[in-house]
Formats: C-alpha cells, sequence, structure tokens
C-alpha cells in the first residue's frame, strides 16, 4: 500500500488538489472569473503531474502524453465554449 | 465490429473501448469547437435568434441590494425616477450603439446619462449585467466582485435606479441591466458648483470607470409614456419569438459528455483491473479528477456577466 502510494505520488496529489478545486468551484459557483481560473489551473497542474508522473515512471510515450493533452483539451474546451 | 466495443475494453487484445480512442477524443474536440463556431456564425448572420430569456425583475433587484447594504449596516437607498430614467438611456444607447461598456464608443459616460435625467450628483456609481436568468444572480455576482460590491456597499449613496431592458446586443437577444447610484447636491453644494465637481470626481475614482470625463446632458430622454412603450414592446417582442439559449446547449451538451466520459473511463478502470493486465497507457484517476473538476466548473457557470 505505501509502495502504491510512494508510485503513485504525483496522482494523489492531484486527485487532493481536484477535491479542493471542486469544492473552490461551488464555494465561488457566483464568480464567473474564479470558474475559469479554476479550470485552467486544474488542467495545467493535470498536465505538469501526469508528465512528470510517466517520466519518472519512464512509461511515456507519445500515445500516452497525447492522450492526457486530448483530455485537458477536452475538459478545457467544454467550460470555454460556454463563453460564447 | 461488435457494438460492446464502442463501451468496453477488447476481450483480447485489452485496447479501450472505441469512444475513448484518440479518434473519438478529436471528434469530441471537433464537436465543441463547430457548436461554438456555429453559435458565433447565428449571432452574426441571425441577430437576435440566440439567447437568454431572463426573468430578472427591477424592483426585485432593488429590493436585493438593500439587503445587501443592510446586512453591511448601511442605510437602505430609495428608488429615485430620475436615476431609473437615466439607467434606461445608458440601456436603450448600448442596443443602439452596440455596446457593451460603461463608455459609450461616441464617447458617452455614466455621469452625463444622470445629469442628463435632471439628477445633480455629489456621488454617483454604475454597475452593469447581462444575460443573468435571476434576479438574485445578479446580485450574487456584482457582490462577488470587490468593485461591484464596493459601489453596493457605498455609505455616501442615498438613491437608486435600475433599468431592465431587453434588446440585441452584439447579435445576441440578451436583457441588460444598468444600476445607478447617486447621492443628491444638497443646497448648499448646489450653491457653490466646484465642491460638486471636487467631490464627484473622488467618488467616481471608486468605480470601474477608468476615465473621468466632466458630466455632461449628452442624450434626450423620451417622455415616461414612451418608455413604458418601449419596454412594454422590448416584452412582447420577447415572447413572440421563439429563442434559443446557445449556454444551456453547450451546458447540456457539455455535462453529457463529461458524464459519458467519466463512465466510459471508470469502467475501463474496473474491467482492466478485474483482468489483472497490464497495459502502457495513461492514468484512469486523474482524467476521473479532471472531468469531475471540469463537470463542477461547467455546472457553476453562468452565462451572464457583470461590468
Amino acid at each position: 500500500m505505501k509502495k502504491f502510494f510512494k508510485k503513485n505520488l504525483l496522482s494523489n496529489v492531484f486527485l487532493l488538489v481536484s477535491l479542493i478545486l471542486i469544492i473552490a468551484s461551488f464555494f465561488y459557483q457566483d464568480s464567473n472569473a474564479w470558474q475559469y481560473k479554476i479550470i485552467f489551473l486544474t488542467v495545467v497542474i493535470y498536465l505538469a503531474s501526469a508528465i512528470l508522473h510517466h517520466h519518472f515512471d519512464k512509461s511515456l510515450t507519445f500515445e500516452v502524453g497525447l492522450e492526457y493533452i486530448l483530455i485537458g483539451a477536452l475538459a478545457f474546451l467544454v467550460v470555454f465554449g460556454l463563453a460564447i | 465490429m461488435k457494438l460492446s466495443h464502442f463501451f468496453l475494453p477488447h476481450p483480447e487484445t485489452h485496447k479501450k473501448a472505441h469512444l475513448l480512442s484518440f479518434k473519438a477524443l478529436f471528434v469530441y474536440i471537433a464537436f465543441f469547437v463547430i457548436l461554438s463556431l456555429t453559435f458565433r456564425g447565428v449571432n452574426v448572420y441571425k441577430p437576435g435568434v440566440l439567447g437568454v430569456e431572463s426573468s430578472v425583475s427591477q424592483q426585485e433587484l432593488i429590493r436585493l441590494t438593500n439587503v445587501e447594504r443592510q446586512k453591511n449596516g448601511l442605510s437602505p437607498v430609495t428608488e429615485d425616477q430620475r436615476l431609473n430614467a437615466a439607467a434606461l438611456a445608458k440601456a436603450q444607447n448600448m442596443f443602439e450603439e452596440d455596446y457593451w461598456a460603461h463608455f459609450s464608443p461616441s464617447g458617452k459616460d455614466p455621469w452625463g446619462f444622470i445629469n442628463g435625467a435632471g439628477y445633480k450628483f455629489t456621488y454617483a456609481g454604475e454597475n452593469l449585467a447581462k444575460s443573468f436568468y435571476q434576479s438574485d444572480e445578479v446580485v450574487k455576482a456584482w457582490m462577488a466582485s470587490r468593485t461591484h460590491k464596493e459601489n453596493i456597499l457605498n455609505k455616501h449613496y442615498q438613491n437608486i435606479g435600475i433599468a431592465v431592458l431587453e434588446g440585441t446586443l452584439n447579435g445576441e437577444k440578451t436583457t441588460l441591466v444598468v444600476q445607478e447610484f447617486g447621492s443628491p447636491v444638497d443646497v448648499a453644494i448646489a450653491q457653490a458648483p466646484e465642491v460638486q465637481s471636487i467631490q464627484t470626481s473622488a467618488e467616481v475614482t471608486t468605480t470601474e470607470s477608468e476615465e473621468i470625463a466632466e458630466a455632461s446632458p449628452a442624450i434626450v430622454y423620451s417622455s415616461p409614456e414612451v418608455r413604458a412603450q418601449t419596454l412594454i414592446a422590448s416584452e412582447k417582442q420577447t415572447s413572440e419569438d421563439v429563442l434559443s439559449d446557445p449556454y444551456l446547449a453547450v451546458k447540456v451538451a457539455g455535462l453529457s459528455l463529461l458524464f459519458g466520459l467519466f463512465l466510459l473511463i471508470a469502467v475501463d478502470l474496473y474491467i482492466v483491473r478485474r483482468r489483472a493486465i497490464y497495459r502502457v497507457t495513461s492514468s484512469h484517476l486523474p482524467h476521473l479528477a479532471l472531468i469531475s473538476v471540469s463537470a463542477s466548473v461547467l455546472f457553476n457557470l453562468s452565462p451572464g456577466q457583470i461590468l
């Protein structure tokens, strides 16, 4: 269990950060500016933690990187699509 | 090709479901880009078709503003018909000149509208909002912004005027809210115009305004009857038109897609763990976390904007 957490440290940090950001999203629900800041910050941390995690894990391939970029872009676009 | 392969990992190769493939992700991204561009195109070529149907009420906005002031130990502001007229003139001008700003492209400023309505002030301020569904959303959004909150909680203001007007702005049907605050010049100050000028300028710097122009009547105001007719005409037009809400469409499509993706990734994670296979791929949990944040942000976003 300890090994699992150590191996997936960055992923677990991101999960914790995500939980905090979801709470922040509801806390600042009256401010669109905060919502945009939250999604931007989440995508940046998501990409950074994913690249570092797979780099240390020696499993960073083009396909793996592309998958993160596409899902990150989608999460970003879905939100910014509302800023029509 | 089996239908189950669209939703579940391949039973032999263990490849991800087709709906989680790169191609599928590109299709989802393309869909949202096209959806957004389509709405922009409709606003340009068919103005007034898309927009938000609002139920914002002027009296409710005044009440909620006073609730916020009283919560902070301030006296309530009273409705002033001249400020109502100034707010309405400002809203009409925004639709006429098609702008979303405190200062019009032709150089009209908020203080000109207030003075033009016959309200001589020592302190004045303006808050703007558009495309909100409900009155309480407008006041909450203003209170969440430092500068707008400062206007609402300004101890100098004694009067308020609000206009809620429907029209087409930048091709999109919207409901504009203009909130004007003011404190009238008293008799002593009125007799000394230079004092009024100094106090006005000092107050103006605490508003959203970037530039301070000398207030002067800049617009011809219609009579109350004409204004009432304008409002009624606007309401009639809205109820007859078939209005499509692009924000709701994007929200529903976005939340549906995120929910579907969440399920597909969760199922993939479950099956991969159950089969105890190793696959060089991205981690599932960060994807699920990101999708959750994205969904909560999308859920909490409002089409309303303040200025």
